[in-house]
C-alpha cells in the first residue's frame, strides 16, 4: 500500500516536471543573461545565484542588477524589487482556488514556486495532486537556478563594453511584450491614443525626475500608475 | 544595507506576496492603480537604465538605434535572448566607433 502510494507520488511529480519543461526551455537563457549581466555588474557569483535561489523572481532581479550599477541606495533596490513583485499577490490570490484542497504547510511548500510561468500552466489545466504541482515547480526552480549559474560562468569571460545595453535591451523587451497583453476591450486608436500619452508622460517624468535619484524613480511609477488608471480606455475589461 | 540584506528582505517580502492567497483575504488588494503597476515599473526601468547609457553623443545615437531595433524585434516577436543579443550588438558596434572603446 505503502508502496503502491510511493510510486503515485512519483509519477505525478515527474508528471509535474515533464510539464514544465517547455518553460526551463524558456527560463535557461533568461537566467543566463541575468547571471552573466549580475557579475558584469558587480555582484558576485555566490549573490548573484543566492538571490535566484531566494527570491527567485526575475524581472525584480533584472531591477537589483541595474539598481547595483546605477549605485542606488540598497533602500531604493529592494523597494524597487517589492513593487515589481506585488503582481504575486492577485497571482496568489487566483492560486488560492487551486491550492486550497492542500494542506496548510503544503500551500505554504507551493507558494514558494508561484511564478508567471506556472501561474498560467496551472490556471490553464484541470486540478492536480500535489506531487504534480511539486513537480512542476522544482523543475522550473531548479532550471532558473542552473541557468544563473552557467551565465555566471559564460559572463565572467565577455567583454564588459559589448553587454552595456543587454539589461536595457531586456527591459525594453519586457515592455513590449507589457504593451502587447495591455490591449484592452476599448476601441483600438483609443487605446493606442492612450498608451502614447502613458509612454509620452512616463519618459518625461522620468527624465525631469531622474534627478532626485531613486525618490524620483518611485515617483514616477506611482504616477504612471495612477495616470494609467485614470484613462479609460486602458481599463475596459476584455469580454 | 549590503546586497546580502537586500537579497534576503527582498526574498521574504516576496515569499509573503506569493503566499498572500493563503494567509490575506482577496477583497483588501481590489484597487485599480494597482494592476497598472507592472507596466509603470517597466516603463521607468526602461527609460532611466536607457538614459544611464547616454553620457556622450555617439552613445545616445547608439542607445536611440539600438532601443528601436530591439522594439521592432520584440514586436515581431523574435525570442528574447535573440532581441537582447541584437541590442548588443548594434550598441557596442556603434559605440565602437569612438575614440578610446575597449572592447
Amino acid at each position: 500500500m505503502l508502496q503502491q502510494t510511493n510510486r503515485t507520488f512519483s509519477t505525478e511529480f515527474f508528471n509535474g516536471m515533464n510539464r514544465a519543461l517547455g518553460v526551463v526551455a524558456g527560463f535557461l537563457p533568461i537566467a543566463m543573461s541575468y547571471g552573466a549581466i549580475s557579475v558584469q555588474s558587480g555582484l558576485s557569483p555566490l549573490s548573484t545565484v543566492g538571490m535566484s535561489a531566494w527570491v527567485y523572481a526575475g524581472a525584480s532581479q533584472f531591477a537589483a542588477i541595474e539598481g547595483v550599477r546605477q549605485n542606488l541606495s540598497g533602500i531604493s533596490i529592494l523597494v524597487t524589487m517589492l513593487i515589481i513583485n506585488l503582481r504575486h499577490i492577485p497571482m496568489s490570490l487566483s492560486a488560492h482556488k487551486v491550492y486550497k484542497r492542500f494542506s496548510w504547510g503544503r500551500q505554504w511548500i507551493l507558494a514558494h514556486g508561484l511564478i508567471d510561468e506556472t501561474f498560467a500552466l496551472e490556471m490553464t489545466d484541470k486540478p492536480r495532486p500535489f506531487a504534480y504541482y511539486l513537480g512542476m515547480h522544482i523543475c522550473c526552480w531548479a532550471s532558473w537556478l542552473m541557468g544563473s549559474w552557467l551565465g555566471v560562468q559564460v559572463g565572467m569571460q565577455l567583454p564588459e563594453q559589448w553587454l552595456q545595453f543587454a539589461l536595457p535591451g531586456l527591459f525594453l523587451c519586457l515592455l513590449v511584450s507589457n504593451l502587447r497583453s495591455s490591449a484592452t476591450a476599448a476601441p483600438r486608436d483609443r487605446w493606442q491614443r492612450e498608451i502614447g500619452i502613458v509612454l509620452g508622460v512616463g519618459i518625461a517624468l522620468v527624465l525631469i525626475t531622474q534627478q532626485f535619484g531613486s525618490i524620483g524613480l518611485l515617483m514616477s511609477i506611482l504616477a504612471i500608475a495612477i495616470l494609467s488608471s485614470l484613462l479609460p480606455g486602458l481599463n475596459h475589461k476584455k469580454p | 544595507m549590503n546586497i546580502w540584506w537586500v537579497i534576503f528582505l527582498a526574498g521574504i517580502g516576496t515569499y509573503l506576496m506569493r503566499s498572500a492567497g493563503v494567509w490575506l483575504p482577496p477583497q483588501l488588494f481590489q484597487a485599480r492603480w494597482l494592476n497598472h503597476l507592472p507596466l509603470a515599473v517597466i516603463l521607468v526601468l526602461t527609460i532611466s537604465s536607457m538614459a544611464s547609457l547616454s553620457s556622450s553623443t555617439l552613445e545616445t545615437l547608439a542607445t536611440v538605434v539600438a532601443g528601436a531595433v530591439v522594439a521592432i524585434a520584440s514586436f515581431k516577436k523574435v525570442p528574447l535572448i535573440f532581441c537582447v543579443a541584437i541590442g548588443c550588438g548594434v550598441w557596442g558596434a556603434i559605440a565602437s566607433l569612438a575614440p578610446g572603446f575597449i572592447p
